[in-house]
């Protein structure tokens, strides 16, 4: 069961865009968005209660997890009341890495590609 | 800061690092009119809140507005006024509250206080970020933050484009190339999904029924799928990306977004298949003509 925060239709939608924005903008590379996402989907099977610890081992983590990253996942991990909250905490960090390394590309190959649309 | 009166020193020197460093920055009118605001604030929380405002990079004017509004609070009143409530409609959001603790005249104005509008002109501001949400900028997104960064739709197009620029650079550096020295497509979509252990196939077909089925698994499992955009079969005018697939009504509806217009919209399976012209406002992209599926 998942709670509000995690079944809002907009958590992998436009909110996940305004992060990925806020993220590149305020110069949270790539690298850090992965690893991010890599450690949360390694404890997102150990439910809920795993959350906080995986919150802080990634804040203590240094320059792998720069602070606007971190703020933003602890602030999602604090929504977190269920093991599914968990698995869609996750989810959606795995997503906005994934949408974040693909946007350039996309805005690359539609200048490129005849996209003079 | 150094140049205003012995009065405002002392109140300058209760400011954080990012708020005084805006304050260099004005001229010693300005931070003298500041330092009155401060002045005439009556409790300390008061002068905290117009502090980080100004570190959020608001103007004076903004800051004087601000000042008059909240001198009247309790501490109480204002600690509620400058958290995002119910009635801003942005409680969920998290990019919301994390602005909201960095600048309070945001959440003020989130709440429904609205400061007067003579100085929407004066106050349009590039919204600073306090360094305490920054972090040194790196190769990838060595960009300006958005001058309005949270309001509205996401807008990444402009980040995207420098950061593309980025790629662009490093992408044309002794690889493999089609059209005299450019990448694909798909090339740069490989090139970007590498380091996610993904590889993508682009798909151009006349019949989209099978390729959306596979998209829509991808979608499930959390794999954004690339799309080309045009007025039909064969062009490719623009790439965009399909964000998410939900459940609507006996059918599926799936996310598009455009990061060069950055634009979002919802199309519904049967309009997509029906040959139903996309909600986008470019007309010329009418039709999905080519689908970007991973290798699963």
């Amino acid at each position: 069961m998942l709670s509000a925060p995690f079944a809002a239709r907009e958590l992998n939608g436009e909110m996940l865009l305004e992060e990925v924005a806020t993220l590149r903008g305020r110069g949270v590379p790539q690298s850090a968005l992965e690893y991010c996402a890599a450690s949360l989907a390694r404890s997102a099977g150990a439910g809920a209660a795993q959350v906080p610890d995986t919150v802080q081992q990634i804040a203590s983590s240094g320059g792998r997890c720069p602070s606007p990253l971190a703020h933003l996942v602890a602030a999602w991990a604090r929504k977190v009341r269920t093991d599914d909250d968990a698995v869609a905490l996750a989810d959606h960090f795995s997503r906005v890495a994934r949408v974040a390394a693909l946007l350039p590309a996309l805005v690359q190959a539609s200048e490129r590609g005849g996209g003079r649309a | 800061v150094s140049s205003g009166p012995a009065a405002n020193r002392k109140l300058f020197a209760q400011l954080s690092a990012d708020a005084s460093a805006r304050l260099e920055g004005w001229p010693p009118s300005r931070r003298r009119a500041f330092g009155e605001l401060l002045e005439d604030a009556r409790t300390s929380l008061q002068r905290e809140m117009l502090g980080r405002s100004l570190a959020a990079g608001r103007s004076l004017p903004e800051l004087h507005a601000f000042a008059d509004e909240i001198r009247g609070l309790d501490d109480d009143a204002l600690y509620e006024a400058c958290t995002l409530s119910g009635r801003s409609g942005l409680e969920d959001s998290v990019v919301a509250q994390l602005r909201a603790e960095a600048d309070p005249l945001y959440a003020y104005a989130a709440n429904g206080n609205p400061l007067d509008p003579a100085l929407e002109e004066v106050s349009s501001p590039s919204r600073h970020v306090p360094a305490s949400l920054l972090v040194p900028p790196v190769p990838l997104a060595v960009v300006p933050p958005r001058s309005r960064p949270f309001e509205g739709v996401s807008a990444p197009s402009r980040v995207d484009r420098a950061a593309a620029r980025d790629l662009g650079a490093s992408a044309d550096d002794g690889h493999a190339s089609h059209r005299g020295g450019a990448r694909s497509a798909e090339e740069l979509i490989n090139a970007a999904a590498r380091t996610g252990g993904l590889k993508y196939r682009e798909h151009h077909t006349r019949e989209l029924a099978p390729v959306l089925a596979v998209a829509r698994g991808a979608l499930e499992l959390g794999i954004p799928i690339p799309v080309a955009l045009g007025l039909g079969p064969g062009d490719a005018l623009r790439y965009a990306l399909l964000l998410q697939a939900r459940p609507a009504g006996s059918s599926w509806a799936f996310q598009l977004h455009d990061p060069v217009d950055d634009e979002t919209v919802w199309v519904n399976e049967g309009d997509l298949l029906g040959g139903v012209e996309l909600p986008l406002s470019n007309k010329r992209l009418r039709r999905i003509t080519a689908v970007v599926l991973p290798d699963l």
